[in-house]
């Protein structure tokens, strides 16, 4: 190999590995989960399991950073920008919030307290009150970065509203 | 029988100050850090905030790994290299309104109010001082407030190579509505 072809190999594996560096730095951040999850809950078992154990927020650490799939009825929706679907635990006291990037408020918009969803998200993390002057009384699983994979409208609302029998599911 | 009303008003007046809890589960909170080079900031939705006027405090908390960067490489550095955020999942703040009788809860209206307490962030805690506003709105309590931290004041190791592009200094905003 002459002295022309190895400056030449050397120079495109310099653009090579620039341009993948650059790929990689400005590759855009996920907003929702995607791809197969890491695990799937029975939201309810998963509770109880994490209610019941001393060390529960240290538990939690081997999750943080993965997805999760569970489906749950939905408590509550909350949110100033971004929708948060509080999801029913089985455990009074013990909450589990699911949080979707802004850009998924048109998905979530149907979504209403009593529907059944099945979501993928991130685990951030979980909290338990710190003392007796908590203002947090509440223990707590923070989930974001979801996607809705599955909506059941509750049955009763569906009785009262025939524009939401078309937007039953999803996907 | 005077003496019983106001004894039961008195119970359920104090009764109902202490009750009194301003809340939210989907506050935000923003930080942005800047150098000659480089600027970036995230943005999270999912802050808990709440203010107990009858006893003056206040806490916030926030899920560190929730939060969103533009940038896919630099959100697992921040979550992975620079929060810890599987040993530090949670950034909290407890504190007191040290100018709180100046705020009525009961009437509209906005007031500057500044909060001390301590501050905990990648398992490090420093009292902080956060001047802000609180806006009386109905039964809500808008929050806002903008304050700066240091990265080596919470043992946040910036990398050598990375330090011409992210900031020790990082600027956050906090905006929550409260409700009753």
């Amino acid at each position: 190999m002459n002295k022309r072809n190895i400056i030449l190999t050397l120079l495109a594996i310099f653009i090579a590995g620039i341009s993948i560096g650059y790929y990689l730095y400005t590759k855009p951040a996920e907003t929702k989960s995607t791809g197969n999850p890491d695990f799937e809950k029975d939201i309810n078992q998963w509770v109880k399991e994490l209610d019941a154990d001393t060390g529960a927020a240290n538990t939690f650490s081997s999750f943080v950073g993965k997805s999760v799939k569970l489906t749950a009825e939905v408590g509550d929706v909350v949110g100033d920008s971004s929708v948060t679907l509080q999801l029913k635990s089985g455990i009074e006291g013990f909450f589990v919030n699911a949080n979707f990037h802004v850009s998924m408020n048109n998905v979530v918009s149907g979504v209403v307290a009593g529907d059944i969803v099945t979501v993928q998200c991130i685990c951030d993390g979980l909290v338990v009150p710190m003392s007796a002057d908590d203002l947090f009384a509440e223990k707590k699983i923070d989930l974001s970065h979801c996607d809705l994979l599955k909506h059941e409208k509750n049955q009763s609302d569906v009785s009262r509203s025939v524009d939401h029998e078309n937007s039953d599911s999803i996907k | 029988m005077k003496k019983s009303l106001l004894i039961l008003a008195f119970t359920a007046i104090t009764g109902f100050a202490h009750a009194q809890l301003f809340k939210t589960s989907a506050g935000n909170i923003s930080f942005k850090s800047k150098t000659a080079i480089e600027e970036f900031s995230a943005t999270n939705a999912q802050v808990e905030a709440a203010i107990a006027p009858a006893k003056n405090q206040m806490q916030f908390r926030v899920p560190v790994n929730g939060f969103q960067f533009k940038s896919g490489l630099m959100q697992k550095h921040f979550q992975e290299n620079y929060m810890e955020t599987s040993r530090f999942q949670y950034s909290n703040f407890v504190g007191k309104i040290s100018n709180i009788a100046a705020v009525n809860f009961a009437k509209d209206g906005e007031y500057a109010v500044e909060s001390n307490g301590k501050f905990t962030m990648h398992g490090v805690t420093k009292d902080i001082t956060v001047p802000g506003k609180l806006i009386v709105k109905g039964d809500n309590v808008i929050l806002k407030a903008n304050f700066k931290i240091k990265c080596s004041d919470y043992q946040i190791k910036i990398p050598a190579a990375s330090s011409a592009s992210v900031s020790d200094d990082i600027d956050i905003a906090v905006d929550c509505v409260l409700a009753k």
